[in-house]
């Protein structure tokens, strides 16, 4: 058998790969940049936690509870905020993270600054594949659909799509409703995998690690989500020596990326001519410095 | 006004203006269209052409006056849902979805007269795959239409510019509307293309029965297939009727050349 150590990289994996993921079906199709991605984790993972502890319903119930309700808060942060473009929206994300985060920092119940402790170890590896393929299918059935070229459509071009008859806030809100959802079961699983869970772990650090796995597989590709997950979580875990230098490596890599692939590794090929969509995403990465070289 | 004519309009434009600031882009235009009628839109460069397209699908509001689609009043309405009524575009400045395929970008068009939602995708729910099959049947329908019919598999961008305008064509198509709204279509477009074109527009019209409301600056094509002309100039419109009338009417002479000739 695989050592616990092992064990817990390939859990860690997995998570990550929902979270890159749903998050990819935001940024990365919708083209609506998000940077409070973490939050929604972090929702499922107390909603799932408190769940699990106050009503010892199975794991599945307040699993899907927890993800329900982070959609839930998609939904009503996303009405509001992605009337917002670019940075605007950025910085409203942003904003809304930190909310969260101070939010169960200061409520009783999620334990406040001392974290909340005690969870069940009811994440198995069989759950996090399970959730993760079944992640995966459902992403990758609403890409391939009327919804999903939709949604593609309004990261080409908003206008166009708006006279294509696509009513771009319902689309943008759902695509933020169905990112939120899919962060919090990956937030479920956290919590019941580590039974301690703190609001600091849901920061804004893990927001811009989310958004590197993005960027590093490819904007708006889900194999590209996948690999970028599985590359900046095992890579750092497995190089411990050097753990504390990862967010400098994260940097790093995305200064890298940006000169020699801006469309990450496995994101489509951009001719010479350019486009619309290159020159957006050069924009997305200006943003992701800015806002490295702030915090 | 009698009931058998009120029933051939399909678009009143009803004493519409747009101001920007002090600039009055459109101002107190009149103009009806009937069903089934190529009309022709000129002007000089800003005489607010795009800005009349732009109030009709609903891009800007009018600052005042209104705009009746099918007797229905559709100022102030979104964009999206004016598409839902039956009204579509093509742009100046080609806005195709550059990234995705030739044949995606005609299914976007569709998007208003499909169905299939969240809940029906991720369900597989067997409606869902029936209208799917359905609609690509039909956007290769649409794309042999406009001679497109071998290049559904490439990226809309790289298709040369003279295709990209006939993918627009197609895309608007796709939404199945009663109004067509062509935004300069010959732009950039070489004599033989041009000739296509105009083929083209005609049998959108004779074999879809499409009403076409088309901005063009090749006068061989206004002149050429429009049954009405219409001109604008300094957003007002100064004058309408056949091409032959048009062709000879003073005020048009004089703002496309200027007051000394």
């Amino acid at each position: 058998m695989i050592s616990a150590y092992y064990l817990q990289i390939i859990i860690l994996v997995g998570i990550n790969i929902i979270m890159a993921s749903s998050l990819n079906l935001v940024v990365g199709y919708t083209g609506q940049l998000s940077i409070g991605h973490a939050a929604f984790m972090s929702l499922g993972a107390y909603v799932s936690a408190i769940v699990t502890l106050q009503t010892g319903l199975p794991f599945i119930v307040s699993l899907l509870l927890g993800a329900a309700v982070a959609g839930l808060f998609g939904i009503l942060i996303g009405i509001p905020t992605l009337r917002l473009k670019g940075d605007y929206l950025a910085i409203a994300t942003l904003g809304f993270g930190e909310i969260i985060r101070i939010i169960f920092l200061n409520l009783k119940i999620t334990g406040g600054a001392v974290g909340l402790r005690g969870i069940p170890k009811e994440t198995t590896l069989l759950w996090v594949i399970g959730v993760t393929l079944l992640s995966l299918f459902v992403l990758q059935r609403i890409i391939n659909s009327r919804v999903g070229r939709a949604l593609i459509a309004i990261r080409e071009d908003e206008t166009a799509a708006e006279s294509m008859g696509i009513n771009t806030t319902y689309y943008k809100t759902l695509a933020f409703g169905v990112g939120a959802f899919f962060a919090g079961l990956g937030g479920g699983l956290f919590a019941h995998y580590f039974r301690y869970i703190h609001p600091n772990v849901f920061g804004f650090m893990r927001s811009i690690e989310q958004l590197c796995m993005v960027v590093l597989g490819g904007l708006g590709n889900m194999w590209g989500a996948i690999i970028g997950a599985t590359a900046l979580t095992a890579i750092p875990e497995l190089l411990r020596a050097g753990a504390e230098y990862r967010l400098l490596v994260y940097g790093a890599i995305l200064v890298l990326m940006m000169r020699a692939r801006p469309q990450g590794l496995l994101g489509e090929s951009i001719g010479q001519t350019g486009g619309r969509s290159l020159k957006r995403r050069k924009t997305l990465f200006t943003k992701i410095k800015l806002f490295r070289r702030n915090k | 006004m009698q009931p058998a004519e009120k029933n051939s309009t399909i678009l009143e434009i009803n004493e519409v203006s747009r101001h920007f600031g002090g600039l009055k882009a459109v101002d107190s235009v009149n103009l009806d269209i009937s069903k089934k009628e190529i009309v022709g839109l000129i002007g000089p460069n800003g005489a607010g052409k795009t800005t009349l397209f732009n109030l009709i699908t609903g891009h800007y509001e009018p600052t005042s006056g209104s705009l009746y689609f099918r007797n229905e009043k559709i100022n102030g309405l979104k964009p999206y849902k004016i598409t839902e009524k039956g009204i579509a575009r093509t742009f100046q400045n080609i806005r195709l979805f550059g990234m995705m395929s030739v044949l995606d970008n005609v299914l976007l068009g569709m998007h208003a007269r499909l169905h299939g939602g969240l809940v029906s995708t991720v369900f597989c729910l067997p409606g869902n795959k029936r209208e799917e099959a359905e609609a690509r049947k039909k956007a290769r329908e649409l794309l042999a239409f406009v001679g497109l019919g071998s290049k559904e598999k490439e990226k809309a961008r790289n298709l040369p510019y003279g295709e990209q305008r006939l993918l627009e064509i197609a895309r608007a198509l796709a939404a199945e509307p009663e109004l067509l709204l062509l935004d300069e279509p010959a732009a950039g477009m070489n004599p033989q293309e041009t000739m296509e074109l105009m083929k083209l527009i005609s049998r959108i019209r004779d074999e879809m029965e499409k009403t076409i409301l088309l901005i063009e600056h090749d006068m061989k094509v206004v002149m050429g297939i429009s049954e009405k002309v219409a001109v604008l100039d300094y957003g007002k419109k100064i004058a309408e009727g056949r091409p032959s009338e048009i062709q000879r009417n003073e005020a048009v002479i004089r703002a496309y050349l200027g007051d000394s000739v």
